[in-house]
């Protein structure tokens, strides 16, 4: 018995290296709602989510190629992790986002250099794309405020005398939320009206139903080595695969045990996050991987300690505290 | 990534303005736009992307081709061939009203002989609209200024939005016929060799003479929008030579022919001058014996011998008389009579006289644009020399037919002949892979010459054998 895990082929395995991703219910909604918010037209929107949820992989993960496929005709889409600096400068900002737009010239003398670049790029692209629209979709953007909106503002107005429509999606945790009231309490209404006029909530894995079929991309919408027709589970459990083991197959009683281990009245239904259901997973594989048992002996105290040390209870009670949505703090609908 | 809109290209559209066009977009610093085009900062400072020169090398232009996208073929429509339009070319941008509202600028568009647009048909404008400044084709310091916008007035000369999208142009045909036309006129293989205008600013001049010539002999006659200047042409000449063989580029490098000295060649020209000479005496058989008359001083046995004979054989009797008189250098009639070894003791003199200042004869190592092996060289001097030689005995035949004319006949040292028509020797590989030759011979304004030449024009072959020898001319190299 070997365990293929640790085995030297399986060293370049995405879930060994932790360079996979999953597309699940959350993800999908999110991308929806983004593809009705382009459709029509808005200039801004924003989406919120506790930490941990799958914001950032659905954002560099999914949205390019299952956005583009939903939008009606071509869009050009900019993703950008908004790195916060100590003191705000538009010209690093503007450097920054040249950089995610992976612009070959990223330096310039002048902030208006950078800006018209910028611009003409946008433009460029939307032109080249075939339509009149761009998206830029910021990661990160909890830690965004005013001036770094102004940049924003600037850019849109830019794109719009060209004829050109820039929208921009604010994607962070539940402080983005706050952005809105932000600007209203310091009359920066023209920047709530433009970037927060849509918001929406970037939820976690909710029910047992949702987590099978988390697990069951593992066990089926998975491949590794690429054309080899081998998901994630059959590659680490290839004769208990063989003999009818599935991983979705626990997904009733790990939901259990994460409502169990999870706060005992959640606010919102129990929301669990998906680097959790990850870890749990991977913990899952590391143990109990090998190439020659037929059924994997995992009991529940197995899938009790794999969830525990990925830090769930902790997490959920830090969650517990925070504010999860602008709705308890009398915000804008979401 | 860059901001470039793709598929924007339109047919003949310059490189220069296909730059100025990514500058405007992504305005880069002059750092990063060097390293992206693979040139120093001194060459991006002194671009000349109207020739894809910078200063006075010419630059590999694959990383900036690249760069905007462009095909081989749209980089050399959007470019003039330095080494034959180089005199052509105007520095100041020039365009048309019409065609910029579609931010469109042909390479053309920047040639002197080229005055108005060929598919608007209304005059080039050099300078801003407004103010009238003038904005240079070649790459400045203020390098990242929009070079759309007037430095002086800040108007903007075409808007932001043509330049993100330039619109489909439904003309260009006629500026495709031209540059079709420059570009099979560049392309022909041919030696030029010209005399230099006296002219303090050489770019005013419009050197199209050789244009001119080109369309002549090349058969291809250049569209009506190109102003070439055909007047010089008028009652001259085109005569060909045609030997050589011509041979692959390999072959022509490993010529292992040593130059010869300048002493040889002089040598070699005194022999070439034997030869012609012997020729024009034989041309008409009674010349020998009228050019011994002459040299035996006896002034009316002169008129007494020249009587009954035709007037044509007289004027070449007599201009063979004076071709020898002056390039053998002699001091008086008793010079000239002096026997069988008269030829060979005149050899100094005929090499003194040979280098006359305004002598038609170019020798290829002193002037032209000549890309051509050392041996190449030996071969073309021969063909220099018989030009020079031939161009000397035409004038002399014009001083005969005017002293015949008056019938009084006197001893003139056309030494002191001026030229006045510029030569140019222009050459390509004809179908057998020989290397033909043609002088032009353009008009002087004296009408007198012009007749001469018009009667005198004759498709010679020269008499002189040229050396067999593997050798060809690179042209534009």
């Amino acid at each position: 018995m070997t365990s293929i895990y640790r085995s030297p082929e399986g060293r370049d395995h995405p879930v060994v290296k932790g360079t996979y991703a999953l597309y699940t219910r959350p993800i999908q909604e999110f991308i929806s709602i983004l593809a009705e918010w382009i459709d029509e037209g808005t200039p801004g929107g924003y989406v919120y989510g506790p930490y941990r949820h799958g914001k950032s992989t659905a954002v560099n993960e999914f949205i390019k190629v299952r956005l583009a496929a939903k939008c009606a005709g071509p869009l050009p889409l900019f993703t950008f992790s908004y790195d916060k600096h100590d003191r705000f400068s538009e010209h690093d900002f503007l450097s920054d986002l040249l950089t995610a737009s992976k612009h070959n010239f990223t330096e310039g003398r002048s902030c208006r250099v950078k800006t018209e670049r910028l611009t003409n790029f946008y433009a460029t692209c939307a032109r080249n794309a075939g339509g009149n629209r761009v998206l830029l979709v910021v990661d990160e953007a909890q830690r965004m405020h005013g001036p770094e909106y102004h940049v924003l503002c600037n850019l849109q107005n830019r794109l719009d005398v060209l004829g050109y429509k820039l929208t921009v999606i604010s994607v962070g945790s539940h402080q983005v939320a706050y952005q809105h009231g932000a600007f209203l309490n310091v009359d920066d209404l023209y920047l709530a009206a433009r970037f927060f006029v849509n918001g929406a909530q970037f939820r976690g894995i909710i029910g047992a139903i949702e987590l099978e079929e988390v697990l069951k991309g593992y066990d089926v919408d998975s491949e590794w080595p690429a054309g080899s027709g081998t998901s994630y589970t059959k590659y680490f459990f290839p004769k208990a695969f063989e003999a009818g083991f599935r991983l979705s197959a626990s997904a009733a009683e790990l939901w259990s045990i994460f409502e169990e281990m999870g706060p005992a009245n959640p606010k919102h239904g129990l929301q669990v996050p998906m680097q959790h259901i990850a870890r749990t997973v991977e913990a899952l594989i590391r143990k109990f991987s090998d190439d020659g048992i037929c059924e994997p002996e995992i009991n529940r105290d197995d899938l009790v300690k794999a969830v525990e040390r990925t830090g769930y209870r902790v997490f959920m009670k830090a969650v517990w505290y925070s504010p999860s949505t602008p709705r308890t703090r009398g915000g804008s609908p979401a | 990534m860059i901001a470039l809109p793709k598929k924007a290209v339109r047919p003949y559209e310059s490189l220069l303005f296909l730059t100025w066009r990514f500058l405007s977009l992504n305005r880069p610093e002059l750092s990063a736009f060097s390293a992206s085009v693979n040139l120093s900062l001194y060459d991006s400072l002194h671009l000349d992307l109207i020739c894809g020169r910078a200063g006075a090398r010419s630059i590999e232009l694959t990383s900036l081709r690249r760069l905007l996208g462009l095909t081989k073929l749209q980089l050399r429509q959007g470019t003039l061939d330095w080494s034959t339009l180089r005199k052509q070319v105007l520095f100041d941008f020039r365009y048309c009203l019409q065609c910029l509202e579609y931010g469109y600028h042909a390479a053309i568009f920047q040639l002197s002989t080229i005055k108005t647009c060929p598919e608007h048909h209304s005059e080039l404008a050099t300078g801003c609209p407004n103010c009238g400044r003038c904005t240079s084709t070649i790459m400045t310091r203020d390098f990242s200024a929009d070079a759309f916008t007037c430095r002086r007035c800040g108007k903007v000369m075409v808007d932001l939005g043509v330049l993100i999208d330039p619109p489909a142009i439904s003309f260009g045909a006629e500026v495709r016929i031209i540059a079709n036309w420059y570009r099979w006129a560049s392309d022909l293989p041919r030696s030029e060799s010209h005399l230099l205008a006296d002219s303090k600013d050489e770019r005013q001049d419009v050197h199209s003479g050789e244009w001119a010539a080109l369309e002549l002999v090349g058969g291809r006659r250049a569209p009506d929008s190109v102003g070439l200047d055909r007047k010089a042409l008028v009652g001259g000449s085109v005569r060909y030579v045609r030997c050589g063989i011509r041979t692959t580029s390999e072959s022509r490098r490993s010529i292992g022919g040593q130059s010869h000295s300048r002493a040889e060649r002089e040598m070699r020209g005194f022999f070439l001058y034997g030869l012609y000479t012997r020729h024009i005496e034989k041309q008409i058989p009674q010349t020998r014996k009228l050019i011994r008359v002459l040299l035996q001083d006896r002034g009316n046995r002169w008129a007494s011998s020249i009587n009954g004979v035709k007037l044509e054989t007289i004027i070449h009797a007599f201009a063979v008389f004076l071709f020898r008189y002056t390039l053998e250098g002699w001091g008086g009639l008793r010079d000239g009579y002096r026997g069988k070894h008269a030829l060979a003791s005149s050899q100094t003199r005929f090499v003194e006289a040979f280098h006359l200042k305004n002598s038609r004869c170019l020798h290829p190592c002193e002037q032209g644009d000549l890309h051509c092996s050392e041996a190449e060289r030996d071969w073309l001097f021969d063909h220099f020399v018989m030009e020079g030689l031939r161009g000397l005995f035409e004038e002399a035949t014009s001083r005969a037919r005017e002293m015949a004319k008056t019938g009084c006949y006197f001893l003139v040292d056309l030494s002191q002949w001026e030229s006045r028509a510029l030569p140019y020797t222009l050459g390509k590989f004809n179908a057998k892979s020989e290397l033909e030759f043609w002088s032009v011979s353009f008009a002087s304004d004296q009408e007198l010459y012009r007749s001469d030449l018009q009667e005198m024009s004759l498709p010679i072959s020269l008499p002189v054998i040229f050396r067999k020898e593997r050798l060809s001319v690179e042209i534009n190299a």
